[in-house]
């Protein structure tokens, strides 16, 4: 039985592959995007969340753990000291603690996944993997793949490509869609933003255009970082082997709140305006690359 | 003819600006004084024929107004309240109140229920008192929700209709078989069709002094035969529904109006009177006709067809963005994707008030009562969203509704209410070993109330026709005709009535609170809980929240939260579908809660679920505010497992979405496939609003700015500003969790 980590589950998605979707997120990314909007996947392991807006200050968690204190400024946290057992979260009747990060067995999950069927099939919609990078669990992943495929329903994985050749090879052939993210062309750009090369993710790419992979690429677009690189991009998916669509995501600030519930501070960007939105998606028209605006009609 | 945008700011207020002819009648004053005169002159007079003189005196004597800028001219001035929008018929209640009890007892025309009820059956008129004074539930014989049968309306016209009453009853006179009731029911109803023939008779006099050629010759076409024309049909929709209003009856429904006109507007169209232009401005004029005679209470209509004329209505309707008249859609499984989307489309844009309604899940439903598809198929929904079947059947689609989740408070302190410390019911005990013995209880009391409901149905329509006789209705229904029997006495072919159950999701997360409080957690004794229910939770704020945060919450297609919800409503579908009334009919069973969800949850104490008293219990199908946490599709799952084709008497599901959740083509997609795969799963009603947390919340502070922002309500919608700050707080904090 192999078991995976996920944060979650998310039925009625449209944004994430064709048709009514059911989206799953698991844990586990080996990029720092500055604007990441599931910054609790980041880490393979769980995360704790704390929302003091919540807490009623019964204190329950305190005589649990060190970690926490109810002191005169109502509760603190000692992260440092945390160990994600989650003790505190299960006794937290507000849950003002929650946990990210669960294990579950895939074929579980696979059954849950499932549950939205009658909407897929009426939609044309299905499942789609996404994070985290679901490639950081290649393993669960395919058993996943599996199970749904045999189910008959259509899958889709939202992904980095950020992966060995042997974990694609392996994972790649179960999904129908992948849903595959360019953030930067020019590899300074990319380890500034992101904190990796985009060298493999670029060699990914090709292979998989070689391999006659069905993908759609998604960019996502935030003005102080990386809309110089959209020329670059529009001209890579133009030279590939076959025509992609193409989704551009502008920047929303959802994140943030996640972040502060994390603990930690997460910059905050520009969004862009529907002009500079406008220009970007010109430059795949002008490649003759369909490519839609996210939000759009 | 006129067009429509000119003339659009005449139109807006046309009720309360109406010019009334002097010479045309009796002033407010002196109309109302001759009706007194008139009530107590006849008080003996059989019932049905005091009724219809009545209806005589008012149309001979009221004052008309011709409006020149519409293109249905034509209003009567029946007292200040009635005019201006309201069909409550404030001014005949009025007459009642002056003429006194005696009279009141003797007179239909403004029966109302608790008066009649008190008088005639205090055992049940009590108990009903007590139910709705803690929220239990309630019960009447429903007058409020009628509709003629609009085919033989548009078949026969009024002359018609008057010929086909006067043919029956030769033909039972000749026989020798005519009785004394028969004789009055249809003497009433001669009397009452001549009055009306007379009063178009009016109508056209002063009408020829107006500029009003067209609409005078329209009217001289339907004083002697049935409509010919689009034109025609629309005005017969409007005067019928004036003539049949008279009195305490409203006409709930227009009809399935593209099915009924569009054979006009083909045969307009084909012979040149008529372009697509012409009609999409004439359903202007008839749209706002009725957005500005309902202020207070809505219109709705019905439509079934796949045509040009159901796409124009569509049209018209998202073009005026009115909340009246309210449209209930007919779906069809092949309903085509086009049509589907279009009205998506319409709700995404925040036309609240459209309710899509699943043929197949109707037929299931009238044939678990025995009644076969060829029968159903004809059904037309009324109201807010009861499917009953036009011409056929008197369904009493809202005789009683039936508050679930107050049975679990009842259960919980053995009988007491915990806001007033009354009792109710027979006391049960206030101790049960086992979670199961505590299940076993709350079914007993549940059943105890149901037999209660049963009875007092059944009580207080055994006097339907001494109080609401209705001649004008009863004319149109082939049967009530052929018998000589009025739609209140029994005259329909069907003579149902329906008992609404609701709050279920309250009531099966409040009894799975009682499971884990009491008997998984241990946590408290049943009795202990009781008493931190009466204190509101004071003090108890950590095992609230631990019981408000818990998993096993309806509407998330859990499996134990949606195995008893459905078990609670098979318990229910056991002893009221098919239970034979007193009137030759049998009970149908419905599960929506109208705004009931949030008055009756006003009068309910704290709850096991972890809900505070008085705060609203769940509405509808839907789960607890707050509590829908896997998205709507599982609720919606969670819905469809309750077996739906049992609420025949109605169960729309809210489909509450953020508008970011269904942007763009590809959300209309979604929605489209949504409502489709609801339906081929057995879903019953859907109805929408696509609106976000932040826009309710801009709305409530700015309400200057939100003026036209639509939002179901329940049955029916409103403009959000002018729903009361409680009922503002509800939609925001269900928005919140739709995201």
């Amino acid at each position: 039985m192999t078991q995976g980590m996920i944060t979650g589950v998310k039925r009625f998605e449209i944004h994430d592959g064709p048709g009514i979707r059911t989206t799953v997120f698991l844990k586990g990314c080996p990029l720092r995007c500055l604007w990441c909007h599931n910054p609790e996947t980041n880490l393979p392991g769980a995360q704790l969340l704390y929302y003091p807006d919540r807490c009623i200050g019964c204190g329950t968690c305190a005589r649990l753990c060190t970690c926490h204190k109810i002191g005169k400024d109502g509760h603190t946290l000692d992260r440092m000291a945390c160990t994600g057992c989650g003790m505190c979260v299960s006794a937290c009747p507000a849950k003002a603690l929650q946990l990210r990060g669960r294990y579950v067995p895939a074929e579980e999950l696979a059954e849950e996944l499932a549950e939205d069927r009658i909407f897929f099939d009426a939609s044309g919609g299905g499942v789609t993997l996404s994070g985290g990078e679901p490639l950081m669990q290649p393993l669960f992943s395919v058993e996943l793949l599996k199970r749904l495929g045999e189910m008959g329903i259509h899958t889709a994985m939202d992904t980095s490509l950020y992966a060995s050749e042997a974990v694609i090879a392996r994972v790649t052939p179960f999904v129908r869609l992948l849903l595959v993210d360019i953030k930067a062309i020019d590899e300074q750009v990319h380890l500034r933003y992101t904190g990796v090369s985009n060298e493999p993710i670029l060699r990914n790419i090709r292979r998989l255009d070689q391999d006659n992979r069905a993908m759609e690429f998604r960019v996502p677009c935030i003005p102080e970082c990386n809309m110089g690189q959209i020329e670059k991009i529009a001209e890579f998916v133009g030279l590939l082997k076959h025509r992609y669509p193409v989704k551009l995501l502008p920047y929303h600030d959802f994140g943030n709140a996640k972040s502060q519930a994390l603990g930690r501070k997460q910059p905050r960007f520009k969004i862009p305006s529907d002009q500079e939105m406008e220009q970007a998606a010109e430059a795949f028209r002008a490649r003759g690359i369909a490519v839609k605006v996210s939000g759009k009609g | 003819m006129l067009n429509f945008y000119k003339q659009r700011p005449f139109l807006e207020n046309e009720f309360e600006e109406a010019e009334w002819i002097p010479e045309s009648g009796l002033n407010e004053d002196a109309l109302s004084d001759g009706f007194h005169a008139y009530l107590v002159e006849n008080q003996n007079m059989e019932p049905p024929l005091l009724r219809a003189g009545g209806l005589r005196y008012l149309l001979e004597n009221c004052q008309i107004s011709i409006n020149p800028h519409s293109i249905f001219c034509q209003k009567m001035n029946l007292g200040v309240r009635y005019n201006s929008s309201q069909s409550d018929a404030d001014f005949l209640k009025k007459q009642l109140h002056e003429a006194g009890p005696d009279i009141m007892e003797n007179c239909m025309f403004y029966p109302r229920n608790r008066d009649f009820q008190e008088q005639m059956a205090p055992e049940q008129a009590a108990l009903n008192r007590k139910a709705m004074s803690i929220g239990a539930g309630r019960a009447c014989a429903d007058f409020r929700h009628a509709c003629p049968d609009w085919t033989a309306v548009f078949q026969l016209g009024f002359s018609g209709l008057r010929s086909r009453l006067e043919k029956a009853k030769n033909e039972k006179e000749m026989a020798g078989i005519l009785t004394e009731e028969q004789r009055v029911f249809y003497d009433a109803a001669i009397i009452s069709y001549d009055a009306i023939l007379a009063y178009i008779d009016r109508v056209i006099r002063y009408s020829e002094k107006f500029d009003v050629p067209e609409y005078t010759a329209a009217l001289r076409q339907l004083r002697n035969s049935p409509p010919q024309t689009t034109y025609e049909a629309m005005i017969l929709t409007i005067l019928f529904t004036n003539f049949a209003e008279i009195g305490y009856e409203k006409v709930r429904t227009l009809g399935l109006l593209d099915v009924m006109y569009e054979p006009f507007y083909r045969r307009d169209c084909e012979q040149g009177r008529c372009s697509r232009e012409e009609m999409k401005n004439m359903l202007c004029f008839f749209f706002l006709y009725w957005n500005a005679a309902r202020r207070g209470a809505q219109q709705p209509f019905g439509l079934g067809g796949t045509g040009e004329v159901t796409y124009l209505m569509l049209e018209v309707y998202e073009e005026l963005n009115i909340i009246n008249p309210k449209l209930h859609m007919r779906c069809a499984a092949d309903i085509p994707e086009q049509l589907l989307r279009r009205v998506a489309e319409l709700i995404r844009k925040g036309s609240s008030s459209i309710v899509l309604i699943n043929d197949e899940a109707v037929y299931r439903g009238y044939e678990l009562l025995g009644i076969p598809r060829c029968d159903s198929k004809n059904y037309l929904p009324m109201g807010c969203y009861e499917p009953f079947l036009m011409g056929k059947e008197e369904a009493y689609i809202c005789a009683s509704w039936l508050n679930i989740a107050k049975q679990v408070e009842l259960t919980i302190t053995g009988g007491v209410d915990l806001l007033t410390g009354e009792t109710f019911g027979t006391p049960t005990p206030q101790e049960y070993d086992t979670y199961a013995e505590f299940l076993e209880g709350f079914y007993s009391r549940l059943h105890e109330f149901v037999n209660q409901t049963v009875d007092m149905i059944d009580t207080f329509s055994a006097f339907g026709v001494k109080v609401n006789p209705s001649p004008v209705l009863s004319a149109t229904m082939e049967s009530c005709v052929e018998k000589g029997v009025d739609i209140y006495d029994g005259g329909m072919v069907y003579n149902n009535a329906t008992i609404k159950a609701y709050g279920i999701g309250t009531a099966t997360d409040a009894l799975l609170g009682v499971k884990k409080l009491v008997y998984d957690d241990c946590l408290f004794s049943l009795p202990e809980l009781a008493r931190v229910l009466r204190m509101n939770w004071k003090g108890y704020e950590y095992q609230r929240q631990l019981i408000l945060n818990d998993q096993q919450k309806y509407g998330n297609h859990l499996q134990q939260p949606d195995d008893l919800a459905r078990e609670i409503y098979d318990h229910l579908a056991c002893w009221i579908i098919g239970k034979s009334n007193t009137r030759g009919g049998v009970y149908r069973l419905g599960a929506d809660s109208v705004d009931f969800a949030m008055t009756e949850g006003e009068k309910m104490g704290a709850s096991a679920d972890g809900r505070l008293a008085g705060e609203p219990i769940s509405k509808n199908l839907r789960p607890v505010s707050g509590m829908q946490r896997r998205g709507v599709t599982a609720a919606m799952e969670s819905a469809l497992h309750l077996g739906q084709e049992r609420f025949l008497g109605s169960a729309p599901f809210d489909f509450l979405v953020h508008p970011s959740a269904v942007q763009g083509e590809d959300g209309l997609d979604a929605m489209a496939a949504s409502f489709r795969a609801y339906f081929a799963a057995g879903g019953m009603a859907i109805h929408g609003n696509v609106i976000s947390y932040e826009t309710l919340l801009e709305a409530r502070d700015n309400p200057e700015k939100y003026s036209d922002l639509q939002i179901r309500v329940c049955g029916w919608n409103d403009y959000f500003v002018n729903l009361s700050p409680a009922q503002q707080e509800q939609f925001l904090r269900q928005a919140k969790v739709s995201v």
